[in-house]
């Protein structure tokens, strides 16, 4: 196998005929010209015997071009390709038309028995939801008031309890202000709690 | 070529016979080292027999092979820089009589040949198939899918690159 050396009008001019890389380059490569080994086909072949036959990708199949031997093979992709797509697009449309149909008759057919199932729904949240909020700010008014903001209806029941603690607690002066620094989440209680502490001190 | 492609092992077999010894050799001259280009040769027939489904067919099998070949072999390259090397490079040239000539000469095929592997692509890989794949440059530009101009530029840039890394080794 002859060597072809690398000219520099190759690469259109710009490049030093005595280029100390292509130079550098060009000995390296005359140097290093082994022969293969005699048995490397051999062994590439026995790899190769255990790989399955490689399958075609379709974008490789449709832009391989035609072979000497094989004219027609283009014209006969492209023809199968567009095939393909008539019948895939027939079967779409059959495919909707009969969807369509199913639709028609599984409609008429199903339309009474469907808002008694919807009203049996609508109450049960209704009636798990309302309990629980109830029995929370009970138990968080003396611990925890912050506890309460997070559900949405506790503010229309907390107000009730935390203004009637103020008038007992409101006696002593100190534990007003601690009031006012642990309710801030209910947004009543604190003009209520606050007004009290500064004029009975 | 189109039993080739269709996965026809005795075709295949006559494309490995075809092209074994560009293949070798440009995995030798990347590599440095007989048993690792021979590895390499073998591994990447078999890599192009597995892709054969993907080969598009437009150029030569035998620069679609190459590029193979040398993208494994510098991926080797790496893979072996990574590790320890226990043993110092061996010159491929023919042995000398004097032991220090060939260390010399052992030297400088290492650095032409980190030179080439620490070029950036797209540069390596022109530079790689056109000095030691021995493709030309249409060749090289049909294997790669880009213009020619644009493989003349990388190219000449590749090898302004290299003579500067070059220039910086033999320094050293």
């Amino acid at each position: 196998m002859s060597r072809s050396p690398f000219d520099p009008s190759e690469v259109g001019g710009g490049l030093d005929p005595r280029d100390p890389a292509v130079e550098e380059l060009e000995r390296y490569a005359t140097i290093a010209t082994d022969q293969a080994p005699a048995d490397l086909a051999d062994r590439v072949m026995s790899a190769v015997a255990a790989e399955p036959t490689p399958r075609r990708g379709l974008l490789a199949w449709l832009t391989t071009p035609p072979s000497a031997g094989r004219p027609f093979a283009r014209f006969a992709r492209v023809t199968a390709l567009a095939a393909t797509l008539v019948l895939a697009v027939a079967g779409a449309l059959y495919a909707g038309e009969l969807a369509q149909l199913v639709r028609d008759f599984t409609v008429g057919s199903s339309s009474e028995p469907s808002p008694s199932v919807t009203e049996s729904f609508e109450p049960s949240p209704s009636e798990s939801v309302s309990p629980t909020p109830s029995v929370t700010p009970e138990e968080s008014e003396s611990e925890s008031p912050a506890e309460s903001g997070e559900p949405s209806e506790i503010p229309t029941s907390t107000p009730r309890p935390s203004t009637s603690q103020p008038s007992p607690t409101g006696q002593p002066s100190p534990t007003g202000s601690e009031e006012e620094s642990k309710s801030p989440s209910p947004s009543q209680t604190p003009t209520e709690t606050a007004s009290p502490t500064p004029t009975s001190t | 070529m189109a039993t080739v492609l269709d996965g026809d092992r005795d075709a295949f077999r006559i494309l490995v016979e075809r092209e074994q010894v560009a293949v070798y050799r440009a995995c030798l001259r990347i590599l440095g080292r007989p048993h690792d280009a021979e590895d390499v040769a073998q591994e990447s027939f078999v890599m192009a027999y597995r892709a054969l489904g993907s080969y598009r067919g437009d150029g030569p099998l035998g620069g679609w092979l190459m590029r193979i070949a040398t993208r494994h072999a510098f991926r080797r390259l790496g893979q072996r820089r990574d590790a320890a090397e226990l043993n110092p490079e061996i010159g491929l040239s023919a042995p000398a009589s004097d032991p220090l000539t060939a260390l010399l000469s052992g030297e400088r095929e290492r650095a032409v040949r980190l030179a080439v592997a620490g070029l950036r692509e797209p540069y390596r890989e022109v530079v790689a198939l056109r000095f030691f794949g021995e493709l030309s440059l249409d060749a090289i530009a049909t294997a790669t899918g880009r213009p020619l101009n644009t493989v003349k530029t990388h190219l000449r840039r590749g090898l302004e690159r290299l003579r500067a890394d070059l220039g910086r080794e033999v320094a050293a």
